[in-house]
């Protein structure tokens, strides 16, 4: 263990610990462009290192794209990475405030504890904590998605049939493609485009960066905004950031225990991770009034359990093999072009390798924290941009981010579509929150669904399964609460 | 005296497939023919219709890199992924330029299925074979801690027709994994509950889990959890024995009617048609001196693949043939597109 600590502290170890982690932000913070292609495109250029030095770069990568989404988030309400969503909501509505360096910072810190979190759990835990991700049947991840799907209808200030007509339109949207099972075709009207369905990041651009830049572009018509300049209230201490860390502790810890423990289940990865983390952080702080609107604790909870999602998908990729996310898939690929197969053997092979890993992964997340706390006040200047020039820059990127996942002029259309389709919704009033939790865990629910409903012999058999139960009765509790909550304020209307 | 014979028969099974190896290794490699004028002047990039990571990506991306090393000349690797390989298996038949800077690193019977099954807008003459690179036949596994650990393939099979669908057996659906075994439970009348998966991780993650009992898979994705104890390897859905585990036994050993060489993975290198026979019969000379190189042989195994090279002949024989035996059988199942 000592032996890695001290290969990660080497000079090139500490150099490319740093390259990754500003690689990453980079990459994160340019919406459209994600961890997931960052590593993929950096993969190669790690074939020039030592088997170490290419894998810490690869999740400094990981790590920094996963906080550069957020600065983007923050500033321009862009989410640059499609796990930044939360964050955007809570740190775009600080930063209107005059708050943005605030919610920048905060972010960073949280991010990073959150990182730490989950790279000391990685450093000790491991080969205990893997094995959770074997523990998860499809009965029990039906069983989270029901709860989360239920949070989202219920939990959601917007009246609760349009909440879930919103869930309808996503699952309907991601039943596109090829069917699972029989591989038969399903509304893709003989397109062959359309045979893998649509392009989650593609959709995922169009609802929020392309959006957010027509919206921009409509205020740089109107001449008195423009004028406006956001000042920045005088820059916020660092000794008031780390205050948080008493008066907030508690959100601190369980939003890093829930991001780590998603981040071990295979099928979660840190996109999903902030809606549930942020869901249940709420269900805890009822009396805060700014939930989902520039409240402080959201804000910890997203970043939180995003970083520590990360950490979490590398433990069952390190010692079993199984990737906990789409950018740790990536990974595995990356390491077995090194001769490196990740999996039960890797550990007792190559200790020093993953030893030093870890400990990389530890100062690579100390490094984001560092750049990002200090930082601050520099990306925040992004705002005195006017706003027809940054609504150019967001939208040009949107369309290079969309073409470039596929280099396909399809995904682009697909991202147009989007747009459309959330400027229309909006007009319409119906919430978008839902529609984006359907379209990226319906194709998840669909698959553990097809399996539960193929293998298990019958209801006993899945109430028989504890974790399943806790989950389904927590659902069962939030709708008979909310329904009696629902009632009682109707009765309490006059008329 | 178990123990004993165990190690005989690993140790049989090392030098068995050193043996193997060797034999591949001293194939002589055809004379070199004249090398076209002005060719290659650029990079030659390996399409894979996969997305990066993934096993045609590792096998695009070794080979490129051991090119690069044997050849001198550039290569690069571009991933056209989605679709289960149809979009790229598309744009290597229509839209590609037949120059030879543009190579498929292609997989059948995938592209295969790819045309009749799924009613792809291309014909397999639109792709031209030039060197096979390596087949991977599926094989089944099991839990070692499991019931069926104890079990040999015959045993497993008795078991699921006498308590039909009690087993669960994993697959991924049309593809090879999801066709072997189909052919093998037609054939034994074993009755299985089929689970699809969308991938081979997730499949060895639910057998790991308890959640299936067996899963069809390929060798080098298991090869790890095999060696550390979890996973036992059962079956090969091929007739000759496979490279990395000799002792297996063959579908011919248990007396199960299936085609060789073709459920599996056939990854070859093609181009599109129209490309010069000049170029052609370079590539593929390329292609063959490199994977003859003992260092290229090391190379895939270090990412887990075992080569086993074909000419530009004999792989456009396998090639015709195994396309004839995905056709026979989708039209016997019914499952033929119509336009086929």
């Amino acid at each position: 263990m000592l032996e890695g600590l001290y290969a990660a502290m080497s000079p090139t170890n500490l150099f490319v610990e740093i390259l990754g982690v500003l690689i990453g932000i980079v990459f994160g913070a340019i919406p459209g462009l994600t961890a997931t292609l960052g590593i993929a495109l950096f993969v190669p250029v790690t074939f020039l290192m030592n088997p170490g030095a290419g894998m810490i770069m690869l999740a400094g990568i990981y790590a920094g794209a996963i906080f550069g989404g957020s600065i983007s988030a923050i500033l321009i309400n862009v989410p640059g990475t499609p796990a930044s969503i939360i964050t955007g909501w809570e740190g775009y509505a600080l930063a209107r405030e005059g708050k943005a360096p605030l919610a920048l910072s905060l972010a960073a810190l949280s991010s990073g504890v959150g990182g730490l979190f989950s790279a000391v759990a990685l450093l000790f835990l491991t080969p205990m904590l893997s094995s959770l991700a074997l523990t998860f049947g499809p009965a029990e991840y039906c069983a989270l998605l029901l709860f989360s799907f239920t949070i989202v209808t219920v939990v959601l200030d917007t009246p609760m049939m349009r909440n879930l007509l919103g869930c309808f339109v996503g699952l309907l949207l991601v039943t596109i493609g090829l069917d699972p099972v029989t591989g038969a075709a399903r509304f893709t009207f003989g397109n062959a485009d359309l045979m893998s369905g649509f392009n989650l990041i593609a959709v995922l651009v169009g609802f929020f960066c392309m959006t957010e830049a027509v919206f921009l572009a409509f205020d740089s018509l109107d001449d008195s905004t423009n004028n406006e300049v956001i000042s920045f209230g005088k820059g916020n201490s660092i000794g008031e950031l780390i205050k948080t860390l008493w008066t907030h502790g508690i959100t601190y810890l369980r939003s890093s225990t829930i991001g780590l423990f998603l981040g071990i289940l295979p099928a979660v990865g840190p996109v999903e991770t902030p809606f549930i983390a942020h869901t249940i952080e709420r269900k805890f702080n009822p009396k805060d009034e700014k939930f989902g609107k520039g409240s402080i604790t959201g804000l910890i909870a997203s970043e939180c359990s995003i970083s520590a999602n990360v950490g979490g998908s590398l433990m069952p990729l390190i010692s079993l093999g199984i990737p906990g996310s789409g950018a740790a898939a990536v990974f595995i690929g990356a390491l077995t072009l090194h001769g490196l197969q990740p999996g039960p053997l890797l550990f007792k092979s190559e200790p020093v390798l993953i030893y030093t890993f870890f400990w990389g992964f530890i100062a690579v997340n100390l490094f984001m924290m560092l750049f990002g706390m200090f930082g601050a006040r520099y990306f925040a200047l992004v705002l005195k941009l006017p706003k027809r020039v940054l609504a150019t820059f967001i939208a040009v990127f949107s369309i290079l981010g969309s073409y470039a996942i596929n280099n396909s002029m399809f995904d682009v259309g697909v991202m147009f579509g989007a747009t459309v389709l959330a400027l229309w919704f909006r007009a319409l009033r119906i919430p978008i929150l839902p529609i984006v939790l359907a379209v990226i865990l319906g194709p998840l629910l669909e698959q553990q669904a097809l399996v539960l409903f193929t293998t298990s012999a019958g209801i006993g058999e899945v109430l028989g399964r504890p974790i399943a139960d806790g989950f389904f009765a927590i659902s069962l509790i939030i709708i008979v609460f909310s329904i009696v909550r629902r009632l009682k304020e109707s009765r309490a209307k006059p008329g | 005296m178990r123990e004993r014979l165990v190690m005989a028969m690993r140790f049989s099974a090392v030098v068995g497939s050193c043996l193997l190896a060797s034999a591949l290794v001293s194939q002589p490699v055809n004379a070199e023919p004249a090398k076209p004028a002005n060719y290659p002047n650029r990079p030659i990039n390996f399409l894979v219709a996969y997305p990066s990571g993934g096993g045609m990506d590792i096998t695009a991306r070794t080979l490129a890199a051991q090119m690069e090393r044997v050849t001198g000349y550039q290569f690069r690797v571009e991933n056209r992924g989605g679709g289960g390989g149809i979009i790229g298996n598309t744009y290597m038949a229509t839209q590609a330029k037949p120059d030879g800077y543009t190579v498929g690193i292609l997989a059948n019977p995938t592209m295969f299925m790819n045309i009749l099954y799924q009613g792809a807008h291309f014909t397999k003459e639109d792709i031209e074979p030039i060197a096979g690179i390596t087949f991977e036949p599926v094989i089944w596994a099991t839990r070692t801690g499991s019931e069926f650990g104890k079990m040999d393939f015959k045993q497993i099979l008795d078991y699921a027709k006498n308590n039909p669908e009690k087993l669960k057996m994993g697959v991924i659906p049309n593809a090879s994994f999801d066709i072997a075994t189909r052919i093998v439970a037609k054939q034994t009348d074993a009755k299985f509950t089929i689970v699809p998966f969308p991938g081979g991780k997730p499949a060895i993650v639910a057998l790991l889990g308890s959640n299936i009992d067996i899963s069809a898979i390929y060798f080098s994705e298991i090869a790890q959890y095999v060696k550390d104890g979890s996973l036992k390897a059962l079956a090969v859905a091929d007739n000759k024995p496979l490279i990395e585990d000799p002792q297996l036994p063959t579908m011919k050993a248990l007396n199960i009617k299936m085609a060789s060489s073709t459920w599996g993975a056939d990854r070859f290198a093609a181009v599109p048609k129209g490309t010069s026979k000049e170029i052609k019969e370079y590539l593929s000379y390329l292609i063959e001196k490199t994977l003859a190189d003992k260092a290229t042989h090391e190379a895939f195994k270090k990412v887990g693949i075992e080569i086993e090279p074909k000419t530009m002949e004999e792989q456009q024989k396998t090639f015709a043939e195994s396309y004839g035996e995905v056709h026979a059988y989708l039209k016997d199942t019914g499952q033929l597109k119509a336009s086929q």
